[in-house]
Order: C-alpha cells, then sequence, then structure tokens
C-alpha cells in the first residue's frame, strides 16, 4: 500500500531507523542545513526537525527524504536492505503500467486545504524556510518540490524539480534552465507576453517527489508514473487562484505567476553537482498568489552537495531508467544504465550485449540528444555489475584504449551551468557542454578466440570446480 | 539606528569608495523575515569610517565568499523587488 504523503513515510522511516528526530530548538539559518548536509555525507538517516528557531512549535523540516537507497526501497514498498539492481528493476516495471491520477471530489477536505491564505493574507515567513547552505542567496522554499506547470497551446502539464528563493513574503525568484521543460514552456508564455500560472508543491508523497526528479519525455505525465510506482493513483486537487492540479495531501502548496516582463534576483546556491557554481543573478520573477498548507506543515529540504544525496540517489535512479528506455527504443543493444551516486549526475555507465566504437558513440549520440548535462559516459560489457562501482572502474581502467576508446566532443549549449568546470565565459555566452565518452568493450571486429579471458573467480575457472569450492568453503577453514 | 544588510556582488573588484550603485540586498535583522530582500539604490563606502551614519552592508563574492569586512551603505532609493527583463536565460 503507498505512503499518501510524508507523513506516513516518516512512520515508516522511525521504524526501520532510518530517520532521526530533532527535538531540541534548531536555527534555520545554516545549522539546519549543516545538520543535515553531515548526515548525507555519513549515509545517515533522514531528519525531522521539530522545533525551529523563531517559528511555532509544529512547523517543521524533514530534511534528506531519499538521500540513501534504503529510503528509496522504503518509499517503494521494499524492504530496506533491497540491493540497488533490484530497486532499480523495481521501478522500471512498475512504470510499464502508468496509473491516472484521480481527482478528489471534495476539495475542501484535502489535506493541503487546511489553511488558505489568498491576496494581503500571503505570507512565506510563515514557515521555517531555510537558509540552506551559509552564503547562498537567500532562503531556498523549492530543493525538493515539485513544480507544476502547463503548456499554453496544449494539454502538456509538467512536474519539475526546480529551486526557488524567497525575496520577501509574496515573491520568489527561480532559476530554470532554458532546455527544462519549464523553461521551454516558459518561452511560450514570454513570446505570448502572458504570466505563467505556477505551483509549487513542497511535501508531496515520496513517490511523487522521486517521479518529479526523473526525466521524462516532452508531453509525459508525471502524475500518471508516480501512480504506477505507487501502485495506486494519486490524489490531485485544484489550486485555489489557477486550474492547475497539484498532490492532494501535500503539506504546503505555493500558487503564483511567473511574470513574462520582470526579473528578480536569484542564487547563488549549492547545486547537485557538489559546488556551489551558478551565480547571483537576474532570473525569473514569480509573484505569489495563494499558499494553502496542512496543519502543522513540514518542509521537505534537500540540502545538494557532495554526493551521496536525494538528488544523486533518489533523483538519479529514473533518469538512468529513462535513460536506458530511450537507447532501447533506438535498437542499441542495451542492458542496464546506472548513475552512480559518486558522480553527482554527471557519470552515466551503461552496459552493452554488443560493444565496440560504434555502438559507444551511439550510446552518447542518444543520451545527449538534448542535454549533455551527464558529461562522462562509459560503456562497458554485460559481464560487468554496473551497480559495482569496482567493477566500473576495472573495465574503465584496462579496456578503454586511451586512444582508440575515448572520444570528445564539445556540445555548445547543451551543457549545465551548474557544472563548475565550465568557465564564465562559457556560461555567458551559452557555449557550455563537452562530453568524453569511454568505449570500455570489446572491438566487434576481434575474433572470439582473441578476446581476453577475464581473470576471476567465476570466469576462469570450470563450474565444477566453482562449485566444488564453494560447496567446501567453510571446510577450507574461511 | 544602523541596519545591517548582505549582498552578492556581481563583480566585487569593481566596488569604489563613494560609488552609487543599484543592487538586491537582504536585512540581516534576527527574526523569521532575516534575508528579506529588495533592489536599492545605494552609495556605498569601504568602511564605517567613511559613512558613521550608514547601514553596514556584508558582502558576499557573487558565488557566496563573505569578504573579512562590512561595507556602509547609504539607501537612496528603495525599488521594489523587478527590474524590467524578459527571464529566459541563466545569467
Amino acid at each position: 500500500m503507498a505512503f499518501k504523503d510524508n507523513r506516513d513515510f516518516m512512520d515508516a522511516l522511525s521504524k526501520t531507523g532510518d530517520l532521526v528526530k530533532v527535538k531540541q530548538e534548531v536555527d534555520w539559518d545554516a545549522e539546519a542545513g549543516a545538520i543535515s548536509r553531515h548526515a548525507l555525507e555519513l549515509s545517515g538517516p533522514a531528519i525531522l526537525f521539530e522545533k525551529l528557531k523563531d517559528y511555532a512549535t509544529g512547523y517543521r523540516i524533514f530534511a534528506g527524504p531519499l538521500g540513501t537507497y534504503r529510503r528509496v526501497a522504503l518509499a517503494l514498498g521494499l524492504p530496506a536492505d533491497t540491493p540497488i539492481k533490484k530497486i532499480y528493476e523495481v521501478f522500471e516495471e512498475r512504470q510499464q503500467k502508468p496509473i491516472s491520477p484521480v481527482v478528489v471530489k471534495n476539495a475542501k477536505a484535502a489535506p493541503c486545504k487546511e489553511n488558505i491564505m489568498l491576496g494581503e493574507d500571503v505570507d512565506l515567513y510563515r514557515f521555517p524556510i531555510p537558509m540552506c547552505h551559509d552564503g547562498d542567496g537567500g532562503r531556498y522554499i523549492g530543493t525538493w518540490d515539485t513544480v507544476v506547470t502547463k503548456d499554453p497551446d496544449s494539454d502538456w502539464v509538467n512536474w519539475g524539480m526546480y529551486r526557488f528563493m524567497i525575496i520577501n513574503k509574496k515573491s520568489l525568484s527561480g532559476a530554470p534552465a532554458p532546455t527544462s521543460h519549464l523553461g521551454l514552456m516558459l518561452k511560450k508564455y514570454v513570446e505570448k507576453g502572458l504570466p505563467m500560472p505556477v505551483a509549487i508543491v513542497v511535501g508531496s508523497d515520496p513517490i511523487s517527489a522521486l517521479v518529479t526528479s526523473t526525466g521524462y519525455q516532452i508531453g509525459d505525465t508525471e502524475a500518471n508514473f508516480a501512480g504506477a510506482l505507487r501502485q495506486e493513483p494519486v490524489e490531485l486537487v485544484k489550486c485555489e487562484t489557477n486550474n492547475l492540479l497539484v498532490p492532494a495531501h501535500s503539506e504546503i502548496v505555493i500558487e503564483g505567476e511567473i511574470m513574462p516582463d520582470r526579473m528578480a534576483y536569484e542564487g547563488p546556491f549549492g547545486e547537485y553537482p557538489g559546488y556551489r557554481t551558478g551565480e547571483h543573478g537576474l532570473r525569473m520573477f514569480c509573484h505569489v498568489t495563494a499558499i494553502t498548507y496542512r496543519n502543522s506543515p513540514i518542509i521537505t529540504m534537500s540540502n545538494l552537495g557532495v554526493p551521496p544525496d536525494d538528488s544523486s540517489v533518489g533523483g538519479s535512479m529514473g533518469v538512468a531508467i529513462g535513460l536506458k528506455n530511450r537507447l532501447q527504443r533506438k535498437g542499441l543493444p542495451v542492458i542496464d544504465v546506472y548513475l552512480p551516486p559518486e558522480g553527482a549526475s554527471h557519470l552515466v555507465v551503461v552496459s552493452v550485449k554488443k560493444g565496440g566504437n560504434e555502438v559507444a558513440k551511439a550510446v552518447k549520440e542518444a543520451i545527449t540528444r538534448r542535454r549533455a548535462w551527464y558529461t562522462k559516459i562509459i560503456v562497458v560489457n554485460d559481464d560487468v555489475d554496473i551497480y559495482n562501482l569496482g567493477e566500473v572502474v576495472h573495465a574503465f581502467s584496462v579496456k578503454c584504449h586511451s586512444t582508440r576508446g575515448v572520444f570528445v566532443s564539445d556540445e555548445p549549449g547543451k551543457g549545465s551551468s551548474a557544472t563548475p568546470c565550465y568557465t564564465l565565459e562559457e556560461k555567458h555566452n551559452n557555449t557550455l557542454g563537452a562530453v568524453a565518452l569511454f568505449d570500455a568493450t570489446w572491438p566487434l571486429d576481434w575474433r572470439e578466440e582473441d578476446i581476453p579471458i577475464k581473470s576471476s573467480f567465476n570466469v576462469i575457472y570450470p563450474k565444477n570446480v566453482q562449485d566444488k569450492v564453494l560447496k567446501n568453503w567453510k571446510k577450507y577453514g574461511f | 539606528m544602523a541596519k545591517e544588510y548582505v549582498t552578492h556582488a556581481q563583480k566585487l573588484r569593481d566596488l569604489r569608495d563613494g560609488q552609487e550603485i543599484t543592487f538586491f540586498v537582504q536585512d540581516l535583522t534576527p527574526g523569521p523575515r532575516k534575508y528579506d530582500g529588495q533592489i536599492v539604490k545605494a552609495v556605498i563606502y569601504s568602511s564605517k569610517d567613511k559613512l558613521p551614519d550608514g547601514d553596514v552592508l556584508w558582502i558576499r563574492s557573487s558565488l557566496g565568499a563573505l569578504q573579512p569586512k562590512p561595507w556602509a551603505m547609504k539607501i537612496v532609493e528603495r525599488l521594489g523587488e523587478t527590474l524590467p527583463g524578459r527571464p529566459g536565460q541563466l545569467l
């Protein structure tokens, strides 16, 4: 049975030791962020901060919701110690069966409507919105959110994860990439001279947030995939000041309009690659028209930084499966795709049934078709367990020819401005983007008898010897 | 009583004593509204001694590194929260 909200999810985390409840008062200004960051770097539990300085009891922060594979497994209803490969398999299998959301009949009874602020009553400072990292451009309400927007020319509704910074009690600024789904939609509204309605959902159920962080195709409805992974439909409710639908069990919903002709200052922010890269500058401006929220609301905070964290663990999983589906749809002999958390969503490992330069290059072309945010791609044969970083490093080190197996390309305009290796000039001129492909597969034109034999226990010894060794392992004295 | 503000300077090395600039500042008054922001036109000086009746202005680089010594500023005009422009570019 799916978690209907984050509160149910936190109850489950408590039972398995994957949640710590901090009862002592904590400062929302950097302290809560520092505690969360330290816990993430230790692969520690998620955190519920129950008392924040300056704020009434009941206004809380939930940090690091999907920062470990244990928590991702639990969010999917699996045992906490489920192997990574199995978690991926379950994710991939379930999302083959999308389940459409349902709109709740009695909107007023939706938990996210327990409290409503409209017009002059709107006040973002009602909530203990954190300064996640010392020196960020401001306090960020959107770090693990679901931002709902609708294309002006079609029925396409997108869920995406975008950071939002508080300017004042009624105003936010944000920094979506122009190539993002929100960025593409916003461009249309700007060209039409129209404000873009938006709903920033803070604290939906864990699966809706997981799906939001995944890169689905233009035109896809994330709510259907959330239903698929939950194996139950997501319940939605209409916003108060626009026609967008949002998860009914969300903690906080911020409704607003992104203005086509106004800009506001935003950034910098410690981002998912593990560095604070994006400079302070003029970005999009959002005027808040309403805020609805649950009693004793809980802000969700993903304190992005060096991996592992919610982005590099939970967020990268759906991305990897999406890439795998894309590659297989193109007819490429792809077995599996993995984004190791250590690569902070910049490293993609792809295993293939048959390798060689041409296959590797085709993999790279398909992956970087729209964006080149994954700057390093390693292609390996299917005898490599791509979820085992040691095996990947081994294959990369010894099988990737340092001249014939390495291909680099500039991908101008396709890179992420959050990637720290790009210069300011590349960012300002929008020429940022580059990919290095490492072909760590056996060339297709090698005869079978020329392919080196892996000197590993399960390859270089006949089966009867392996079986005998395993059967007698304890008898040998191990 | 003097207030304290913080700003992120896009061109740190171009700041000069007596310069009047338009920039985004955030109020550091402790409490739930700390970091409330606005765009202002202000005159800035590199130390409080040079502007005794001014407010304290902490300066961070565009990437957030805090400069060790605060500047001082006197707000000439408050300009609200936005400037004209078309969103769509990151910088």
